[in-house]
């Protein structure tokens, strides 16, 4: 198999935003615990991606808030990825940062620790919005922190934005979207708030405090997004993605192109292409099961219907679809056809299209895309 | 004989007949204390706390140092089955009537008690749930004696779940029923009260026997079907199948004689020998007819072969359900079931979906018309679309029931509104006891089967209990309602009402559907219509936004499972037209609010 890609996942939090089902804590107690079950589960997963020292291509620290760990926690991580794995093709290093954390001194550090990505959780450039979904900066800070970025010398910096967030206003994402696109940034990752079970917003929209975005104000702001980012010369490559050419994030395409990664430390999800797996979702039985040997995750093997579900849903969500004669040389011609006789209702609707032998969703498509794509799954 | 007592238990559901004859089953050793009620023994049957078919067992007890052998009939517990439950009281000679100590007596209660003084039975009143802080024992006692004049001391108090009152019940049913008659000397009568399928055995029927004796591998003759068989094996019901040489006057057994399908064995037939045959039929016996009629179709048009088949399987230990081939331009190929009642109809859909594993559409169930055309033929209709153009039509005669409901006073308002907006006419209004109050009404059997138990049920809060029987035919203005989806009318979703209701289901309807259909890509127009008259519409907006935006660090696997139900979801609805219509919305006319 061609290098595959690490993810790390760091669960601490300063505190917990309230859109947040994520495992994530403030015990920071368990910081130390953690990284050595971390560089214990990086010793002895590294099997799961190949024998000897597996080629990683990207590596992606997220969280949690990835940013709260100091130089010296990275550095014993970084340590320990170059003893158990080879880094010579390894091309992108990406660092899930909160704005907040991003000091001049923090910048530094990270510049001198083998990261070349950032991406920045701004969210809102509105600080009502920022307010109300419970994050810590404010939208001076978020500015500011992309901008030192730029001017430590970071050339990929990638930001998140939200929209549909409570009380927000068409005029006011657009007045975000605006400023965000004055920033040296060269990709953005865009998703409607999603209200989870579990989370603080949820049992306040259960209480009645707050209410959801209707669809309609989601579907403007998905529109608005997308041709305010199409004029700037970023291309959406995915269904929230959008990058200028040539700064598509690499580690996270490689979940949607069938590319083997390995998730470690906790709730970190893991797939080579015989099975996916997820770790425990609790820092401290992750930590517990690491030091008895017998580490604590789900495993969930694929048989060849899964993988065929899981195929048509990546795929579908890159823009460039897929090339049914591949997908038939994986999966036979029997999916094939299955697949082809249940595009036809939205191959008629317009909301798939089909040339040249590649299936893809149309831009109509997108903001429906789940019924789009169900209709295609084995079950 | 004179040891032989045969009696049945008599309860409203919920009112613990199956853990009382538990109770009774372990007293007398006949089976160990298990966790569940024995009698009932189909996995349905357990959920829904009810008894659908009835079954025997045989219980030995020493009373005075004299063995005696009870046999327990089964009966089952809801008002589509009554003409069974009238076999099993057929067959015995006493009845154990069981009341909730709580509750007090209901309607199918008094309905079966009627049936069981009218075959003479001795009724031996049981005061269960004694135990229970809500019971009422003394109120629901007086109830008792009023409605059978018996003495105070004749009811025995119970619990099902204490056990307290059971050996006085063993006691009273040696001392009180009396023990069968009839000759042993006299030609074979046996009376078949039930009758279940085993995969191995074929049809194994259970009887009475009435008069004469039977003998294992005698050549006898089933007099209504008539056929003949060799009695292969017989025997009595312990806790399993015990087979006998011979089998006599009193005795309740069972026969095993090759027969492959349940429509050759009919609750009620006598068995009598081929040489030395009886006279007549034993008296009671009828033909069960269906009164509800369904279309069912599989979702999948080339699953029809199997749905076939499986209705065939069901019918082998169901004779009373019925079925032919129909087609509808929705949903393809089906059939048209005929069944007892909306809740065997329930039991049919849920059998098919969890013992053949089919996923089928049931559509809105209608009773059975006469139609006179204006040529003068008679056309049985069970299907609204099997109805000729109304322009042809002289008359339509729809089936009426007369319905009993007992209710306590404070609802009695509520369920006159409700029985009169049914077309209903009140027959007759008796106070049974206190404030419990009988009604009877005439009414159209088609409004029981639409939407009328659900209402009756929380319009009294569960007070109310029901009960009808057929009484005969009466012209009816009745007019055709479509449902049109995208502006395409849907056969099955059609429906027969009264002109006058017209208006107000198809409204329902349409508001009923709106929230059953999904959302989709598309706006999906809902529209009722008489005739080219729209009369109702409402619209199920598209679906705007429905994209699962996020797979938090490469989490694939829930995103998968999101998609994979959705599928699922989608599998079991019906493409009509481009409309994705979901099963249940066949039946939303059953669900109205």
């Amino acid at each position: 198999m061609m290098e595959s890609g690490l993810y790390i996942h760091v669960p601490f939090c300063a505190s917990k935003c309230d859109y947040c089902d994520f495992y994530s804590h403030s015990d920071a107690a368990l910081r130390s615990d953690y990284i050595d079950a971390l560089l214990l589960e990086m010793q002895t997963e590294a099997a799961f991606l190949s024998a000897g020292k597996p080629m990683l291509r990207t590596i992606y620290f997220g969280g949690g808030t990835p940013s709260m760990l100091s130089e010296a926690e990275f550095e014993r991580i970084f340590e320990g990825i170059r003893c158990y794995y080879d880094l010579s093709l390894c091309e992108e290093i990406t660092l899930e940062a909160n704005p907040d954390d991003l000091t001049i001194d923090a910048i530094q550090a990270l510049r001198r620790l083998p990261f070349n990505r950032i991406s920045i959780g701004i969210q809102s450039l509105n600080d009502a919005e920022l307010r109300a979904i419970h994050r810590r900066h404010t939208a001076a800070q978020a500015l500011e922190a992309v901008h030192a970025c730029a001017a430590a010398g970071f050339q990929n910096i990638s930001v998140d934005l939200m929209y549909g967030l409570p009380e927000q206003t068409v005029e006011q994402f657009e007045e975000s979207l605006r400023q965000v696109l004055n920033l040296p940034i060269q990709h953005i990752s865009s998703y409607a708030l999603s209200w989870e079970e579990g989370s603080v917003l949820y049992a306040k929209r259960m209480k009645g405090l707050l209410k959801e975005a209707d669809d309609a104000f989601l579907e403007t702001c998905y529109h608005l997004l997308a041709s305010r980012l199409a004029e700037k010369g970023f291309e959406r490559y995915e269904l929230s993605n959008f990058a200028k050419p040539g700064f598509v994030s690499k580690h996270n395409s490689s979940y949607w192109d069938g590319r083997w990664y390995l998730g470690l430390g906790p709730s970190a999800h893991s797939y080579n292409g015989v099975e996916r797996r997820m770790n425990v979702a609790s820092t401290k039985r992750y930590i517990q099961s690491l030091r008895n040997g017998k580490p604590d995750r789900e495993v969930e093997p694929l048989d060849h219907y899964t993988r065929y579900n899981d195929y048509i849903m990546t795929r579908l969500r890159t823009m460039a679809g897929f090339d049914v004669r591949e997908m038939e040389a994986d999966f036979g011609v029997r999916l094939r056809y299955y697949c082809m006789q249940q595009a036809k209702k939205s191959l008629h609707s317009g909301l798939l299209l089909y040339e040249n032998f590649r299936l893809r969703l149309s831009d109509k498509a997108l903001f429906v895309s789940d019924s789009v794509l169900s209709d295609l799954i084995w079950a | 004989m004179k040891h032989i007592r045969n009696f049945c238990i008599i309860a409203h559901i919920d009112h613990g007949k199956s853990t009382l004859a538990d109770r009774l089953l372990e007293f007398t050793h006949t089976m160990a204390i298990t966790e569940n009620q024995m009698l009932d023994n189909m996995d349905l049957e357990k959920e829904r706390g009810i008894t659908i078919k009835s079954h025997a067992i045989q219980m030995d007890y020493i009373h005075k140092n004299e063995a005696y052998k009870l046999n327990l009939i089964d009966t089952p517990g809801h008002v589509d089955f009554s003409y069974e439950v009238s076999r099993s009281i057929a067959a015995c000679e006493g009845a154990l009537l069981i009341v909730d100590a709580s509750q007090g007596i209901q309607a199918q209660t008094i309905s079966n008690l009627y049936m069981a003084i009218e075959n003479d039975l001795e009724i031996i009143p049981v005061l269960n749930k004694i135990d229970l802080p809500s019971a009422m024992p003394e109120e629901v006692e007086d109830q008792i004696i009023e409605l059978l004049g018996v003495k105070r001391e004749e009811i025995i108090r119970a619990s099902g779940k204490t056990g307290e009152g059971i050996p006085e019940i063993l006691e009273a049913i040696i001392d009180r029923v009396p023990a069968p008659s009839g000759d042993p000397e006299a030609p074979l009568q046996a009376l078949i009260f039930d009758s279940v399928f085993n995969s191995f055995r074929g049809i194994i029927a259970y009887f009475k026997i009435v008069n004469g004796t039977i003998h294992s591998n005698d050549f006898v003759k089933f007099f209504a079907t008539k056929k003949e068989y060799y009695a292969d094996e017989i025997g009595v019901l312990k806790f399993t199948m015990t087979p006998k040489q011979t089998l006599s006057c009193g005795d309740v057994g069972y026969i095993i004689s090759g027969i492959k399908t349940s429509k050759e064995v009919k609750v009620g037939d006598t068995i009598t020998h081929v040489k030395r045959p009886c006279e007549k039929i034993i008296d009671g016996f009828q033909e069960v007819k269906p009164m509800v009629f369904a279309g069912v179709y599989p979702i999948e048009s080339e699953d029809f072969e199997d749905l076939r088949s499986s209705l065939e399987k069901l019918q082998l230990n169901d004779a009373s359900l019925t079925f032919q081939p129909e087609s509808s331009l929705a949903l393809g190929f089906g059939f048209r079931c005929g069944f007892l009642g909306l809740l065997h109809m329930e039991i049919v859909q849920e059998r098919l979906e969890r013992e053949f594993n089919m996923d089928v559409i049931t559509t809105v169930p209608n009773v059975q018309y006469m139609v006179y055309t204006k040529k003068g033929d008679i056309l049985d209709v069970h299907n609204p679309s099997g109805l000729p153009d109304f322009m042809a039509i002289e008359k339509i005669e729809e089936p009426y029931i007369r319905a009993s409901v007992i209710t306590t006073t404070d609802y009695l308002g509520n369920i006159m509104t409700l029985c009169l907006g049914k077309r209903g006419e009140l027959v007759k209004q008796e106070y049974i006891s206190g404030n419990r109050v009988e009604i009877h009404f005439d009414m159209p059997l088609g409004e029981i089967v639409i939407d009328f138990y659900d209402r009756l049920k929380s319009i009294s809060k569960g007070y109310a209990s029901f009960d009808y029987h057929p009484n005969g035919f009466r012209e009816s203005k009745l007019i055709k309602l479509d449902i049109l989806l995208n502006g395409e009318s849907v056969d099955a979703l059609s429906c027969l009402t009264h002109v006058s209701n017209s208006e107000s289901l198809g409204r329902r309807m349409c508001e009923k559907l709106k929230e059953l259909i999904p959302r989709q890509q598309f706006d999906i127009a809902i529209q009722a219509a008489v005739g080219a008259k729209i009369i109702a519409r409402e619209t199920v907006k598209a679906v705007r936004k429905d994209v699962t935006a996020k797979c938090y660090g490469g989490d694939i696997s829930r995103k998968r499972k999101l998609l994979e139900k959705q599928k699922k979801g989608k599998k079991r609805m019906k493409q009509i037209g481009n409309v994705e219509v979901p099963q249940k919305a066949f039946l939303a006319v059953l669900k109205l609010d």
